[in-house]
């Protein structure tokens, strides 16, 4: 399962997500997916609901979606925004 | 328009949920400056949550009020409401701490002066309500009252009710309840005569979702707390310029009471003045129409006379004139401030 973690500030501009970690005072700027994933982990997620949610929405293949979200929620949780459970694969 | 009057995050919103085509570089323009306020509002909040800990923690009662809680409380979100500062309140008998903790938080004071005494702040704050600190990209004032008049909004200060605003998950600050919040931003529009529509937007939107009936009370509430004439002039503006519903036997109640009426046609003016596009300090005489309205914010010879006291005891930054003097020479040292004023913009 894959959930927030830390504490963002956040502001949304025409779909796409501005955000301050208030901790570490790092700025972030979310495009309109990595705004929708974040959105949807708002709530625990697994990582194939979030992908099969992104595949119907948005015209991409699944294995390439895949490596991107992993991609994504690697740096996410690199700076501490997420948790993962289990942790993601190296 | 919109930069004069601070709502670039507005109306690029409100164009978007409209769905109104606009010409591409103006739509680029307000992209942009809806984003930079996103941004900056993100710092202020950081910036406010920072300084929300370090007063909890030296046990300094405070409170915010406009910036990033009245965002959220009018907009439920940090994108859209510009602000410039951090308005942060403080009990004046607390006043030099407050002062003294900003200082180890590492801010400096721009008003009066780094270097200011305690003395020196408090004759500072008994004559303009708010000194000025900078650093860390923010400034904050730090407010001794909520206002420059005493007289006005004499039932709200720092200690009357208040709530908590979540501006993130598990961060919160402290601002006025929903009726001191709706009196206080009311006087504090009306001191300027609105003249950035952007202050008129903050009261509309906050009531934007009450019923008639809770418009009405808070309202008479306001009245209670000495918010004077400037709520029925919010709440008419709000109603002609930007739609704000008021039940029916107020909107007529405001609509003939004369002194309010005045007043709405000064704010009007006071938005237009210059096309609605020049600051109005850069015009000569462009705040003499809302000087001149202070006088009606209130009924009564006692009120006026405050006001007349105070416009001729001059600004903090003014060396003050002994009593005598002061009727002499208030108004040729006024019109030399606006006429250098005026220079310098030029």
């Amino acid at each position: 399962m894959i959930s927030r973690n830390g504490t963002l500030l956040e502001a949304e501009v025409d779909g796409e997500i501005v955000a301050l970690n208030v901790e570490s005072g790092t700025c972030y700027g979310f495009n309109s997916t990595a705004t929708r994933i974040w959105s949807m982990i708002e709530q625990p997620r697994s990582l194939d609901e979030i992908c099969s949610t992104l595949v119907e929405q948005f015209d991409v293949q699944p294995e390439a979606c895949r490596g991107d979200v992993v991609e994504l929620l690697r740096e996410l949780q690199a700076d501490g925004l997420v948790r993962t459970d289990p942790p993601l694969a190296a | 328009m919109v930069a004069r009057h601070r709502v670039e995050g507005l109306a690029h919103n409100a164009l978007a949920a409209a769905k109104i085509s606009a010409p591409a570089d103006l739509l680029a323009w307000l992209a942009g400056a809806s984003s930079q306020t996103a941004r900056e509002n993100l710092v202020f909040a950081a910036e406010s949550m920072r300084l929300a800990k370090a007063f909890e923690q030296a046990g300094i009662p405070f409170l915010f009020v406009k910036g990033v809680t009245l965002s959220v409380l009018a907009y439920r979100s940090l994108a859209f409401k510009r602000a410039c500062d951090i308005d942060l309140a403080v009990d004046p008998d607390l006043y030099v701490e407050a002062a003294e903790l900003l200082r180890r938080t590492g801010l400096q004071c721009l008003s009066p002066g780094p270097s200011a005494s305690a003395d020196e702040m408090l004759a500072w704050t008994a004559r303009n309500k708010h000194t000025v600190w900078v650093g860390r990209g923010v400034a904050v004032e730090l407010h001794s009252a909520l206002v420059d008049t005493p007289l006005l909004l004499s039932k709200v200060s720092i200690h009357s009710p208040r709530q908590a605003v979540e501006i993130g998950p598990g961060m919160a600050l402290p601002t006025l309840a929903p009726d001191e919040l709706f009196a206080y931003l009311c006087v504090h529009g009306a001191t300027h005569a609105w003249s950035r529509i952007k202050w008129l937007a903050d009261v509309a939107a906050l009531l934007a979702h009450e019923s008639p009936e809770t418009i009405e009370r808070l309202y008479r509430r306001s009245l209670e707390l000495g918010a004077g004439r400037t709520s029925g002039q919010a709440l008419l503006l709000s109603a002609q310029l930007l739609g704000l519903a008021l039940p029916e036997g107020l909107e007529r109640e405001l609509s003939s009471n004369r002194a309010v009426a005045y007043l709405a046609r000064v704010a009007l003016r006071s938005m237009l003045r210059g096309g609605g596009i020049v600051e109005l300090d850069d015009m000569a005489l462009g705040t003499a129409d809302i000087h001149l309205s202070h006088f009606r914010l209130m009924p009564g010879f006692r009120f006026k006379w405050s006001e007349a006291r105070r416009k001729l005891a001059g600004p903090a930054d003014d060396e003050p004139l002994p009593g005598f003097l002061q009727p002499i020479l208030a108004a040729p040292r006024w019109l030399l401030r606006r006429a250098r004023r005026s220079r310098g913009a030029a």
